[in-house]
């Protein structure tokens, strides 16, 4: 599986957007963390899916590959927040926590 | 010093730069725009040439044959048929090409230039000639995308300016946009002129780094046509050049001593011991049968970044290893690397998916920044003046036509005859006849009725191609899905993604506009708030 990279981002890029209180709002069932936590866990989430692209492919590609998994994955959960948030929210988490089983196959 | 009281005070100077930047941001943009926005769609396409070319020529199946055997078998075949010639040139079959391609070049004969030859195609396995309709395939969309079918060196040159200015563009747009990190993940839909402006931020903003390395790349790939200049001075022929940077190519001329061509295999074998076991892609043999022959082995670049492929040259007649290409120093490992980083050759399946929506991600960019120009320039209860209906109708040309076009050439494909002579120039005309005559006769229409009917059209004709490949071929989605031919299925699948895409779009533009909440302060003119205040929204940014 290629994609962990970008799902890992993208859990990263959910994180980010629910830290700014534009994005918080119309999520009720859900509990979110302090927008505090969720900013650190963004970046460490982002950081998490450069290594893991950067140790998958090595240096030149993984960095290429990670930019370009990043990229795509920003601009599917804009366009995912921008027509249902709740299930954005919830997909990042189920994508995260299934990213290491995927890593296997 | 005399301050003159008539002037009105200077904008602060963040501010009047941001604002000369809007200027230059919406303009370039403009007159580019619709060049552009076709360059981007039509090299998305190109991250699949060689499938498209698989699909466009059905006849045709991939068989996977090692290196050795498919460039041995091909040498037999040419042995056979033109035993004469002074150089074969064999792309080898991969994972994505299913064929053996061979361009011969006969001797030069002083008294009757011998005619081009087109290309051969060979069973990779047992090099026998295969017949299959005539098609410039995927290799169409990609010279497009930087040729614009307009004659050498035009072309070239109209896409290097548009490259420029999308590059140019792109800076301005960053200085223009002053809440990049504010509304990073702000995307609204149905509020008329702040959604287009969301979707232009987005599609630029979240992809930037791809735009940014495709624009750069796309031009330093032809630097040395557009700016020949520092060559010009250094060198004295550009094939000085090219031999200073890449080496010299072996050009020995023939002897005329026969000779019989050692198999290739045991070359193909010291080749992959030098590159850490990777096979050839392109076998180039020159002076095929002579004493002075030679075998030059190109590697295959995928996997590397670097699109510059190292090369390897042996004597055909003892077999011996010539010369190697020299390892590039780090300028033109830089130049390689930016072309493999623009042509993305290097991309297994999954990171070309990943290419591929970011190119769609450009195309949407300028497509909503072309649309944008005009809704903002739209006055509610006025007439529209000549320029907007004219960038309007432009905008309905290039963005909304283009589809069906690109869907018309794939069409004429499986409709034109197989066996019809000079069908693939019919094909490309069949792309440029219907988007540019669907663009005339989208005149005939309002222009929100052209939008959402033109797009109907792409709608229609994107769903039409599965429709038709199953009808005229063997290799419907069915049967594709039944054999696990994933190149026929994938390619299916994806024409209906795409039909579902313009759908959607012909969709939105049929639904009732709203009008913006605050469509007053979205017109007011920038310099009549005193003081950004802290809610005021981008959209006079542009």
């Amino acid at each position: 599986m290629p994609y962990e990279s970008g799902l890992i981002s993208f859990a990263a890029f959910t994180c980010l957007a629910l830290s700014m209180k534009k994005h918080r709002s119309g999520l009720e069932p859900l509990a979110l963390p302090s927008p505090g936590v969720l900013r650190v866990l963004g970046w460490g989430l982002l950081a998490l899916s450069a290594g893991v692209a950067v140790f998958r492919l090595g240096g030149a590609l993984g960095v290429t590959s990670w930019i370009g998994q990043m990229c795509v994955a920003a601009a599917l959960l804009v366009l995912l927040m921008s027509w249902r948030p709740r299930a954005a929210t919830v997909l990042a988490g189920v994508g995260l926590i299934c990213t290491p089983f995927l890593a296997f196959l | 010093m005399n301050v003159r009281p008539t002037f009105p005070a200077p904008a602060p100077p963040a501010r009047a730069l941001r604002q000369s930047m809007a200027w230059i941001h919406a303009w370039l943009g403009l007159l580019a725009g619709w060049i552009l926005f076709a360059m981007f769609l039509t090299g998305t396409a190109s991250y699949f040439r060689p499938e498209i070319t698989q699909w466009m020529q059905p006849e045709l199946r991939s068989a996977s044959v090692p290196a050795e055997q498919a460039a041995q078998a091909a040498i037999a075949h040419m042995q056979a048929t033109t035993p004469d010639d002074q150089q074969w040139f064999i792309y080898l079959p991969d994972d994505r090409t299913a064929v053996t391609r061979v361009f011969a070049r006969a001797k030069p004969n002083p008294e009757k230039p011998p005619a081009r030859r087109p290309e051969l195609k060979l069973d990779p396995a047992t090099g026998q000639s295969l017949e299959a309709r005539d098609t410039r395939g995927g290799e169409h969309f990609y010279r497009f995308h930087f040729q614009l079918q307009i004659p050498h060196p035009w072309g070239r040159w109209l896409a290097g300016v548009c490259a420029m200015f999308m590059l140019a563009a792109i800076v301005s747009g960053v200085i223009t946009h002053k809440r990049i990190f504010v509304d990073f993940f702000t995307l609204r839909w149905s509020k008329g002129q702040r959604s287009w402006l969301d979707a232009h931020n987005a599609s630029a903003v979240l992809a930037l780094p791809f735009h940014a390395m495709i624009t750069y790349t796309g031009l330093i790939t032809l630097v040395a046509m557009y700016m020949p200049w520092p060559v010009k001075a250094n060198f004295d022929k550009p094939d000085a050049f090219t031999a200073a940077a890449y080496g010299a190519p072996a050009e020995a001329k023939a002897t005329g001593t026969p000779a019989p061509l050692l198999p290739v295999g045991p070359m193909i074998e010291a080749a992959g011991r030098a590159w850490s076991g990777d096979a050839p892609r392109t076998v180039v043999i020159r002076n095929p049968g002579d004493a002075a022959s030679t075998v030059t082995l190109l590697r295959a670049t995928a996997g590397r970044l670097n699109a510059r492929p190292d090369s390897i040259t042996f004597s055909g007649a003892t077999g011996k290893e010539l010369s190697r290409s020299p390892s590039p120093g780090p300028a033109i490992a830089t130049a390689g690397v930016m072309l493999g980083l623009h042509l993305g050759h290097f991309a297994g399946p999954a990171l070309r998916w990943v290419y591929f929506f970011l190119g769609l991600t450009g195309a949407a960019m300028v497509g909503t920044g072309l649309v944008l120009w005009v809704v903002k320039r739209r006055k509610p209860n006025a007439a529209p003046f000549f320029g907007l209906k004219l960038v309007e109708r432009l905008n309905i040309g290039a963005i909304a036509c283009l589809p069906s076009g690109m869907a018309a050439y794939l069409l004429a494909n499986r409709l034109i005859p197989a066996d019809l002579p000079g069908r693939a120039e019919l094909e490309v005309k069949a792309m440029f006849w219907t988007w540019f005559g669907l663009a005339v006769v989208s005149l005939l229409r309002p222009a929100r009725r052209a939008w959402i009917e033109t797009l109907g059209l792409a709608t229609v004709a994107f769903a039409a191609l599965p429709v038709v490949n199953a009808l005229t071929t063997d290799r419907g989605l069915v049967a594709s899905l039944r054999t696990g031919d994933w190149l026929f299925a994938g390619f299916d699948l994806a024409m209906l993604a795409i039909a579902a895409l313009c759908g959607l779009a012909a969709l939105k533009a049929s639904a009732k506009p709203k009008p913006p909440k605050k469509a007053a302060r979205a017109t007011a003119p920038v310099k009549a708030s005193p003081a950004p205040a802290p809610a005021r929204e981008n959209v006079d940014a542009l």
